[in-house]
């Protein structure tokens, strides 16, 4: 029975973040923790896992349609993966509570920030504006890499409305980038949980097998779909997970 | 420009292989997850490092076609990811 609830969590996982351009962890994270009562810590681990597999079968999607910047790629996951380094070790010192306020309030600026129409005009062109936004790409995936070591995700519900409303990139290219990205940073986190012990290796298999049939139905969905389908979806998916993030530390400061 | 003269093929190509033996790979896995767990435990240890070496192969594919077009400060980030990601091992097994 346990079995099928973990197939059934990385199905759904791979489905919505394929489909959206997102590891997976923020439907599998809350997914394990509340659906099949896994501890978080144990969730966690799981989840950095099955991002690496997702990333392989919904990023070949985007690759295929030319929906990857592979220059952004390097450079984002390379300050990523410093961030998620030392994110992971920030965790150990900074209290959980504060962690899921901070990242509760960026959600909800991001959800509210992409409901609003960007003008092609306002978009910034990363060619043309070289310098300039390197060092914006630097900072941005730097913390990014940070959060998603604290929190356990592939960073991807925060890369795409980044590279999407800072970056300028257009929302299919954002998804197919970020769901390319996320794979290097879910590598760095899993290697970290690897070598420490803390992959439970009999929730995994299941998980991977749902996520790898999820995320390829799912890439191939996001390319075919409307950007406002999709923008509607993730202001939605962002805000549930604010309301997840949230509620509890919230309650406890009331 | 230059997007559009790195070939993506090699890396759609691995990518789709290594996705079918992932996947055929954690199947049985969770297969064999039914009858016996200490054997699938075992199998799920080793494909962890499967991924893990397939995330190193991503990234010389990447290093191959930078170079291939000459563009050697993203060749040599890349160069630079293998060392980070590499690091992680180097600090829990010869340092730490």
């Amino acid at each position: 029975m346990d079995i099928i609830l973990y197939i059934l969590c990385g199905l759904s996982a791979g489905l919505l973040a394929g489909y959206l351009g997102l590891g997976g962890g923020i439907v599998m994270v809350p997914y394990l923790t509340i659906v099949t009562g896994l501890d978080f810590k144990t969730a966690v681990p799981v989840s950095v896992s099955a991002i690496m597999v997702n990333s392989l079968a919904a990023s070949n999607e985007y690759l295929k349609k030319g929906m990857v910047d592979i220059e952004m790629v390097v450079v984002l996951s390379l300050f990523m993966v410093i961030g998620n380094i030392t994110g992971s070790n920030l965790s150990q010192v900074i209290p959980s509570d504060f962690i899921r306020l901070v990242f509760t309030v960026l959600l909800i600026y991001t959800a509210f920030s992409l409901l609003k129409d960007k003008k092609e005009s306002e978009q910034i062109s990363f060619s043309d504006n070289r310098m300039k936004m390197f060092f914006i790409t630097v900072v941005i995936s730097f913390f990014t890499g940070i959060l998603a070591g604290l929190l356990g995700i592939g960073g991807g519900v925060i890369l795409v409305p980044v590279l999407y409303l800072v970056v300028g990139l257009p929302l299919t290219t954002a998804r197919g980038t970020s769901s390319l990205m996320v794979g290097f940073s879910a590598a760095a986190a899993a290697a970290v949980y690897f070598l420490n012990g803390m992959i439970d290796y009999m929730v995994v298999a299941p998980v991977i097998t749902g996520i790898v049939i999820g995320g390829k139905l799912g890439g191939y969905l996001g390319t075919i779909a409307k950007p406002k389908i999709v923008k509607i979806i993730f202001v939605c998916v962002m805000l549930y997970l604010a309301f997840k993030l949230g509620y509890e530390p919230l309650m406890e400061i009331l | 420009m230059r997007d559009l003269l790195f070939d993506n093929n090699l890396l759609i190509k691995f990518q789709r292989w290594f996705w079918r033996i992932t996947f055929i790979y954690f199947l049985i896995n969770t297969l064999i997850l039914t009858f016996n767990s200490t054997l699938a435990g075992e199998i799920t240890f080793w494909g962890i490092i499967l991924l893990l070496l397939g995330t190193l192969i991503k990234l010389i594919i990447f290093i191959i076609n930078f170079q291939k077009i000459k563009q050697y400060r993203f060749s040599i980030l890349s160069y630079l990811l293998i060392f980070i990601l590499a690091s992680t091992v180097i600090l829990k097994y010869w340092i730490l």
